[in-house]
């Protein structure tokens, strides 16, 4: 029992350790994730937040709030509230062209990336 | 006359056209430099104010001051490869509690004596300039196509520590200025924000006093505004009364249970010995609140009130009128009470204002005579949004100025290529008595 536990406690860190520390390339205004390690639905959202997000501001911007847990313009936390906060302030956007599916999809993956950064 | 009209308007669908393909940048009035953010974080099309605009304004051009961001110095780490210097920048910013508030960042770079000062790091101006071809078919002095209309207007705002919110809007240049004598300096304001910890704003200066939901600059169009807000029954400038002339007030506000904004104040009107006095209540319902803050919305389920934002307000206005100084002893007292509707859902934007307008003697007879009016404006504005940032109007408009009724009708198309220039073509008809017929070509850009 006790072997079986140690086992599961060292799995356990190993798979933590294998998400963490993301990938971030490029320089100023190109800095964004690479996606090569991101699960697939959190790919798919990726894919999503690359086409949209960039319409308005740069993917720097959503990276530099996400590194360090502070959104760069208002200075305000960058953490789980703020991210549905930003993602129902772009849907009500006039000119963001986002649904709802899409502001979903970019929330999670936000969240998703908060918690890898974290770690 | 029609080939001049085709004229204009092939000049501005080939602009159009050059324009179309040209990248979004970065605007750069006064606000977007403090805060480095982009003209469309607080306009629709500038310089309409989304809400953002209206909350960053009625908060006295302070940002959403709450919950600023707290990191522990200890421990912080930020994960990440890639761009090694950058993310260098944001470990050593982490441990220092992240960005900070403006007088913050001052103190901590060193500009202890100017953040002590409350001075700003950056001299707070920009420039608005404005250049239009106007064809008006009854131009008095048969001069139907005048290139010469424009306006060149220094602005300046900001906030001191977050303490006192400014503003300044003085007029360089203006086609008017000949003619009707124009108030170069139309605001300089000065607003204690909270004032002895109360919920209560004092403003102090010469601005515009909050009556309609709308300042005479927040639309979408080059020239015209909705004719409650710049309609007239008596006198000339600058003693002429309209509800968005500028005027020296001292004006008390306050946003009440973050959806509800009251102001009342006294104004101390060019030309008269006697002070006038204001009220203004407005109602946000639906979309953030009056401090910038998201509403709850379930992501899983659509409702039309996700997107639905409605804003009612009501004012009042009490004054008095002379022809021409305090010296005449002809006076129209009068008054005025309007209420107004902000209607937006998605890319629709439909604004309504009335109001009923008394006044005792504005012909300024030995037998006064009384006149009543009632005026009537709205509009209903459609984003196209990206990738082409361009947007629809048409506005009708009902005035019965108790001498006659005139209605008119504008459409009017507006296009921003960059997001700090305007391009714009207004129509105007006028349905009074005569026929009149007013057509804008306009470029509005600010720097």
């Amino acid at each position: 029992m006790k072997k079986t536990f140690s086992f599961l406690v060292l799995l356990c860190m190993a798979a933590t350790s294998a998400h963490a520390g993301l990938k971030v390339v490029g320089k100023g205004d190109n800095m964004h994730y690479d996606p090569s390690s991101f699960p697939p639905a959190m790919k798919a959202s990726y894919d999503i937040m690359k086409v949209k997000c960039i319409k308005c501001h740069t993917l720097e911007r959503t990276v530099v709030a996400i590194q360090t847990g502070i959104a760069p313009i208002s200075g305000q936390p960058f953490d789980r509230n703020a991210t549905k906060a930003y993602g129902v302030k772009m849907l009500r956007k006039p000119d963001s062209n986002m649904n709802k599916k899409e502001v979903k999809a970019t929330v999670e993956l936000m969240n998703w990336l908060l918690d890898q950064a974290n770690q | 006359m029609h080939s001049q009209i085709k004229v204009v308007l092939f000049l501005l669908a080939a602009s159009v056209i050059m324009l179309v393909n040209l990248k979004n940048a970065d605007a750069i009035p006064a606000f977007t430099r403090q805060h480095k953010t982009e003209c469309s974080t607080c306009h629709t099309i500038y310089p309409e104010l989304n809400e953002y605009g209206e909350a960053f304004q009625k908060n006295s051009y302070v940002k959403k001051a709450e919950d600023k961001a707290t990191v522990s110095d200890a421990g912080v780490e930020v994960s990440g490869e890639g761009d090694a210097e950058k993310l260098a920048k944001l470990k050593a910013q982490a441990a220092t509690g992240g960005e900070k508030s403006k007088g913050e960042e001052q103190k901590a770079k060193g500009n202890e004596a100017l953040w002590l000062a409350g001075i700003p790091d950056l001299i707070p101006i920009s420039f608005r300039a404005t250049q239009n071809i106007v064809f008006n078919n009854d131009a008095a002095d048969n001069h139907k196509f005048d290139f010469a209309t424009r306006t060149f207007v220094l602005n300046g705002g900001g906030s001191f520590r977050d303490m006192f919110g400014f503003y300044a809007s003085y007029i360089l240049d203006s086609h008017a200025e000949t003619e009707a004598h124009v108030d170069k300096l139309h605001e300089l304001f000065v607003q204690w924000r909270n004032a002895v910890g109360t919920p209560i704003n004092i403003k102090f200066g010469r601005f515009e006093p909050k009556l309609n939901l709308w300042k005479a600059n927040n639309k979408i169009t080059t020239s015209s505004l909705l004719a409650p807000l710049s309609y007239g029954v008596a006198g000339v400038y600058p003693y002429r009364f309209t509800q968005t002339s500028s005027q020296d007030a001292l004006e008390a506000n306050a946003i009440l249970w973050k959806r509800l904004f009251v102001a009342g104040g006294i104004v101390d009107r060019d030309g008269q010995d006697r002070k006038e006095g204001y009220g203004h209540v407005s109602l946000k319902i639906g979309g953030s609140d009056l401090h910038g803050n998201e509403p709850e919305m379930d992501l899983d389920n659509e409702s039309i009130f996700d997107y639905l934002t409605v804003t009612f307000g009501g004012f009042g206005y009490v004054g008095r009128n002379t022809p021409d100084d305090t010296a005449s002893a002809v006076k129209n007292r009068f008054y005025r009470a309007g209420g107004d509707m902000d209607l937006q859902y998605k890319r629709l934007r439909i604004k309504v204002s009335g109001v009923h307008g008394w006044d005792e003697n504005p012909d300024y007879s030995s037998a006064p005579m009384e006149r009543n009016s009632v005026v009537i404006g709205s509009e209903a504005e459609y984003y196209l949004g990206s990738p082409i940032n361009a947007a629809a109007l048409f506005r009708y408009e009902y005035l019965d100025d108790g001498l006659g009724i005139t209605r008119s009708y504008s459409p009017a198309i507006v296009y921003t290529p960059l997001q700090n220039v305007k391009l714009s073509l207004e129509y105007r008809h006028e349905d009074a008595e005569t026929i009149r017929r007013i057509a804008l070509m306009g470029v509005t850009f600010c720097f």
